[in-house]
């Protein structure tokens, strides 16, 4: 834990109620203090006597927080930790290639919103081109035969069909 | 890997020296050794917090394995502006929570009975009032306990703990506050037996 030197900590002015809320949040030891509020508060606890309950409060609260016993992992944790690593599959050149399409910056969001409207227009092309209906290719070739052939092409095809009785 | 190793060792900045950002970006590149310095700064803080969480070394160590893997798994998605002390504890964190969630532990662990035929060595006496806390600290929602064991045993500050907590410097306060009464309740019950102990 860092040391804590008064004299070279910014002096913010805090009130007494203030400095209860800090000393019921943070206990009674100073390194834990908001770094900004830390020379105000010890001022505070000197200015104020009535604050003398609320730290021993705090003080024996950090006492009990102070019995949870220390943890140590295990000597091999690190060692097993590295020997699973090793055995991860390693990732395929395939999708480091398209992971490197992906700017570092980008959030799943903005790469979702994209596909999704790439995968929606495609999929519209696809339905539009099957549901479009076909020209009518008879029609276009019989007027463009009367445009080139004029009248006498339309009373040829009107006699074929049997028109001249 | 035995060269790459070598011409590491012999390069000017060991890895140990490098800042968590530097060793991210060979870690990055896939190099182990830069994740095992990352393990050698970082995992006792991880596993010494699971374990505030999870009162329970085992679970605690599988969380901060799965911890680091997950970091080494998905490193190809690391983002250089993001923390690595905070991302790490909310992963760590969030897997704590998913424990919880399928009740993997037992968060109302009861300490160790007396045998009266034992003398009160001092031991004991240490090892029944750790029991005693750590069941306190056990009953307490996850929020505070998680808030608690950031600030008073990480010696994370405030605003840092926020961070990791994705919640405001006020709302930490508030859950400190909140957990450091529940906490004094709970030791005006036990103060008879950590006098005696």
């Amino acid at each position: 834990m860092a040391k804590f030197d008064q004299s070279s900590e910014p002096l913010l002015d805090v009130s007494a109620k203030r400095a209860a809320q800090i000393l019921e949040a943070y206990g009674a030891d100073p390194t834990r203090w908001p770094f900004s509020e830390r020379a105000g508060t010890l001022a505070a606890l000197n200015k104020f006597p009535a604050l003398a309950n609320s730290r021993q409060s705090a003080t024996d609260m950090d006492h009990f927080l102070g019995g949870v016993p220390l943890y140590t992992p295990s000597a091999d944790l690190a060692r097993r930790i590295s020997a699973a690593a090793l055995h991860e599959p390693k990732t395929p050149a395939w999708r480091s290639w398209l992971f490197d399409l992906i700017p570092a910056s980008a959030t799943p969001m903005s790469v979702m919103q994209p596909m999704a409207t790439l995968f929606v227009a495609v999929t519209l092309g696809i339905m539009a081109g099957a549901f479009i209906p076909g020209s009518d290719n008879d029609a276009m070739a019989e007027e463009f035969m009367l445009l080139a052939f004029g009248p006498a092409y339309q009373m040829q095809t009107f006699e074929d069909a049997g028109g001249a009785e | 890997m035995t060269l790459m190793a070598t011409e590491m060792e012999q390069s000017a900045t060991p890895m140990s020296d490098e800042s968590d950002e530097a060793l991210m970006v060979h870690i990055c590149a896939g190099e182990r050794l830069a994740f095992t310095a990352l393990l050698d700064r970082h995992l006792k803080a991880v596993a010494g917090f699971a374990y505030r969480m999870l009162i329970d070394t085992a679970e605690a160590e599988d969380v901060a394995q799965e911890t680091f893997l997950r970091l080494w798994r998905d490193r190809q998605k690391w983002r250089p502006e993001a923390k690595l002390q905070t991302w790490l504890f909310r992963v760590a964190r969030n897997l704590c929570i998913d424990r919880f969630r399928r009740k993997e532990v037992v968060t109302d662990k009861v300490p160790e009975q007396i045998d009266p035929r034992d003398g009160p060595s001092a031991d004991l006496q240490r090892s029944q009032s750790a029991g005693l806390v750590n069941n306190a600290v056990a009953q307490l929602p996850e929020r505070q306990r998680a808030a608690i064991a950031l600030i008073y045993h990480q010696d994370l500050s405030n605003i840092e703990a926020a961070g990791i907590l994705g919640i405001s410097v006020d709302a930490l306060e508030s859950l400190l506050s909140r957990g450091r009464r529940h906490l004094k309740k709970r030791l005006e019950a036990l103060k008879p037996h950590l006098l005696e102990n």
